[in-house]
């Protein structure tokens, strides 16, 4: 029986059983149109052999490296003539497929049938941007983009120390994407770059596209809507986590790092928290925690009160739901599925919609359909308040991933709410809080410092306290090196 | 077993635990908002016959026009029930806010009354007792007539001065029944007095076990509040000595002596001479003194004078008998300390830290 492993590789190991030639090398660029093969060109007395992908290599590189000095100096050795300091040499087909995939120029010296391979690959790709996805006001804007190499210069900017690690693999029988672990030797825990190499080896798929896919693989709990790796498209957010302790993981083709092991609190903190005066930053920090609280149960509640529980509501506002709800035709369960559910399409069609269609949009969901829902009898506007304050509380949540799990949360707690009332909501955060506390991050307890205790690190918890507080590394992530101050040179 | 099923079989083993352990059933009444109306007040009074007449008012909290409901009923609970019976919408009792008890009825005793709203699991502690000497029935329908809000407004009211903690004596459902099954206090409330069209304030009502005794009302009543507790009174007003004492704060230390047969209770009174319309000459502090002496010894007399009444009638609503309560020894029962209070000496000591508004010379 063929293992899995064979099966993906099946396309490589065909190639293998092939004689490296360039007439093999030929055969196997049939359909390539933008594959250049110059065959038996003679340079001076050498009979040499070019084998590119046009548009793999940068053009003009490649003349002034290799085609020009090979024309002007006849007699001079092959290898003296090329300007490139990355040439290796290589024997076999298979080396000679990846090579030309990842931007290099073939050279064969047919006389002593030599192959090199002289890297040139295009510098194609956008400009360092600032973050769309965690946009900050005061602090740096710059992050990643799509090539490895330029994501790895942000991060050894901010740290540049030989310790800094960068361990590279290649993954994806078809997309050989390339990925980086990168950490800090003498701080990170030996244990989490164990893991963490151990889990790349593991991956054995064809293709992959974005980081999420890669950390699809790394997950401890596939099955989990809470993300097991903070996705981040700042390099200064991933230098502070490898500064204490972490490791990050890059993908090429990836505008995201992935940071390992997390917490469940580390989704809810944002660079801005270490940049801002300390009482600012826990206020705003707070104020996240709270607002993912009301995001996930201020529907839910308000189901659960108006059916089940109405003894615990304040007389105040129980005049209010009063009113409000005496004409409705839908019970308060389908009053806010409804509600849940257009506001998911809302926020789906935003995202597809060109930006300024997206104006429109707002304006529409938000004013029109809104107050005509509420003229029109379907929805009491009680709800309307109430879930669009759960809808922008839920933007307050730093990370995406966590931002969006937060909507399934939402959903099975409205079910909860309408089988069983608040007692049905309790039931739920106990459930979710048992599986986040059965949750892990590269085998490192999810809800620590909380459960495992940590006391220490509580102030960089709910609040953050002021950073010359904060002299030591979390213990939770048993770093080599605890403490944080005590390496000035004098 | 796979990691992923130990993980469910501890969520549903948690999930059971919680239902269990905590004797709640998942399987609640629903109680759909828009088809019941959440009663906020009842009005209990004699029927005849030992019966009750309950009363409220619907539709409850929400301003639209509203009526008086009335039934005849054995029992609360089948009062309750009974008004479903006559209104288009389910009657719940889980908002019930204000109970209103008719000063007759409460003569004859409202302990079953307390009981059964007491041990009821939807009907909240926080439930204000109020006794009314009049017709107050009568007073909601005519009332209802001028205002619509009625029974919310009448809660702000009262919810306004329990928050005070002073002026009225405020006593919610539990503090009421605390006191009831309590050996060193007596149970007081509220009492309100009908006029033709107005509710007005009388004083405290003061139980004996769960029978109405008596009521102290304007002066005593006034120093009843003083006493009672540390408390801040926004005026209080001695016509005798034509003054009126404005943002008083009380601060009582009651001290019961060893052989347990005197009591005394040092009342440090702060506050401002408000109004005086009397002969002395307020910026002269000899004269200042010697009316701050008169206050003093009035109020002295006047809180002896209550206290020794109170007495003679074995009532302890200030609960002075909790005095008696001291680590590993066993509490007095009811009676031995009846029978003590009876004869214990009362020493009431004022002193009194007034502003007077206007430069004193000596």
């Amino acid at each position: 029986m063929r293992s899995k492993r064979d099966n993906g590789n099946r396309i490589a190991a065909h190639h293998n059983a092939a004689i490296l030639s360039l007439q093999s090398l030929t055969d196997i660029l049939v359909g390539i149109d933008d594959a250049e093969i110059i065959k038996q060109e003679a340079f001076g007395s050498r009979k040499i052999g070019l084998i590119y992908i046009r548009t793999l290599v940068d053009l003009e590189r490649l003349n002034e490296s290799i085609i020009k000095p090979l024309k002007t100096r006849p007699t001079a050795p092959l290898l003296q003539c090329v300007e490139s300091a990355n040439v290796s040499q290589f024997n076999t087909l298979e080396q000679a497929e990846r090579n030309l995939m990842s931007g290099c120029v073939l050279v064969n010296d047919m006389i002593e049938n030599v192959w090199w391979a002289i890297k040139l690959p295009t510098s194609l790709g956008r400009s360092v941007q600032p973050s769309d996805t965690e946009s900050v006001v005061y602090g740096a804007k710059e992050s990643f983009t799509e090539q490895l190499d330029q994501n790895i210069t942000l991060i050894r900017r901010r740290l540049p120390v030989v310790a800094l690690k960068t361990e590279k693999f290649s993954i994806g029988t078809l997309s050989n994407t390339s990925i980086v672990l990168m950490y800090l030797e003498g701080i990170t825990n030996p244990n989490f770059i164990k893991i963490a190499r151990s889990k790349i080896k593991r991956i054995d798929f064809d293709q992959f596209l974005a980081d999420s896919q890669v950390a699809a693989f790394m997950d401890d709990n596939i099955h989990s809507v809470f993300p097991q790796f903070l996705s981040t498209d700042r390099p200064d957010q991933c230098s502070w986590s490898l500064g204490l302790g972490k490791v990050v993981i890059l993908v090429d083709g990836s505008p995201f790092a992935l940071v390992a092991p997390i917490t469940f609190f580390h989704l809810f903190q944002s660079p801005e928290d270490y940049f801002l005066r300390w009482i600012v930053a826990s206020l705003f920090r707070s104020t996240r925690y709270a607002s993912f609280l009301l995001s996930s149960l201020l529907v839910p509640l308000y189901v659960a009160l108006t059916t089940y529980n109405y003894q615990v509501v304040p007389i105040q506002i129980l005049g209010v739901l009063l009113e409000s709800r005496s004409r409705l035709p839908f019970s308060p369960f389908w009053e806010a599925l409804l509600m849940l559910v257009t506001l998911q399409i809302l926020n789906e069609a935003s995202l597809r919609m060109p930006t300024k269609a997206g104006q429109t949009l707002g304006v529409v969901g938000g004013i029109v359909i809104g107050e005509a829902a509420v003229t029109a009898g379907f929805v009491s506007n009680v709800l309307i308040v109430l879930v669009g304050i759960s809808a922008i509380a839920s933007f307050l949540v730093p990370n995406y991933q966590l931002a969006k799990s937060n909507t399934v949360l939402q959903f099975l707690l409205l079910i909860l709410a309408a089988l069983f009332g608040i007692f049905g909501i309790a039931v739920g955060l106990l459930v979710i809080l048992a599986h986040l506390n059965a949750l892990t991050s590269l085998r490192q307890p999810y809800l620590a410092p909380v459960a495992p205790f940590f006391a220490r690190e509580w102030s960089d918890l709910f609040i953050r306290a002021p950073l010359p507080w904060q002299s030591t590394r979390p213990k939770s992530l048993a770093p080599l090196q605890r403490w944080r101050m005590g390496g000035r040179k004098s | 077993m796979t990691k992923f099923c130990r993980g469910w079989t501890t969520i549903v083993i948690t999930w059971f635990s919680v239902l269990f352990a905590t004797g709640c059933t998942p399987f609640v009444r629903t109680h759909t908002i828009e088809e019941i109306a959440p009663v906020i007040l009842w009005s209990v009074k004699e029927g005849g016959n030992n019966h009750l007449s309950i009363s409220t008012v619907v539709p409850p909290i929400v301003p639209e026009k509203k009526q008086v409901l009335t039934v005849q009923a054995d029992l609360l609970e089948q009062g309750g029930k009974r008004f479903n019976l006559k209104y288009d919408k389910e009657l719940v009792s889980g908002q019930v806010r204000m109970v209103f008890i008719d000063e007759q009825l409460a003569r004859k005793g409202i302990g079953d009354l307390i009981n059964t709203m007491m041990t009821d699991p939807d009907i909240s502690p926080r439930l204000f007792i109020v006794v009314v000497r009049g017709d107050f029935d009568g007073f909601l329908r005519q009332q209802l007539e001028q205002q619509k809000p009625l029974d919310y407004s009448l809660y702000l009211d009262l919810r306004h001065y329990a928050k005070e903690q002073s002026e009225i004596s405020m006593v919610d459902l539990h503090e009421f029944t605390k006191k009831l099954y309590s050996p060193f206090s007596s149970p007081i409330a509220p009492m309100f007095k009908v006029e033709p069209d107005t509710l007005t304030y009388e004083g405290t009502a003061v139980f004996s076990h769960d029978k109405l005794f008596t009521s102290l009302s304007q002066t005593d009543d006034e120093l009843f509040q003083l006493v009672q507790r540390d408390s801040r009174i926004s005026t209080i007003i001695l016509p005798e000595l034509s003054i009126a004492l404005g943002h008083v704060r009380s601060h009582v230390q009651t001290n019961l002596n060893q052989n347990r047969s005197q009591i005394s209770i040092r009342v440090d009174l702060y506050g401002r001479i408000q109004e005086y319309n009397g002969t002395k000459n307020l910026t002269n502090a000899n004269e200042l003194d010697s009316l701050n002496a008169e206050v003093e010894s009035y109020l002295q007399r006047h809180t002896t004078q209550l206290l020794t009444s109170l007495q003679q009638q074995r009532l302890d609503p200030l609960q002075l008998g909790t005095l008696t309560l001291h680590p590993f020894s066993p509490p007095m029962t009811e009676e031995e300390w009846l029978y003590r209070w009876d004869n214990l000496k009362v020493y009431v000591d004022y002193h009194l830290h007034l502003d007077t508004l206007t430069n004193v010379t000596a």
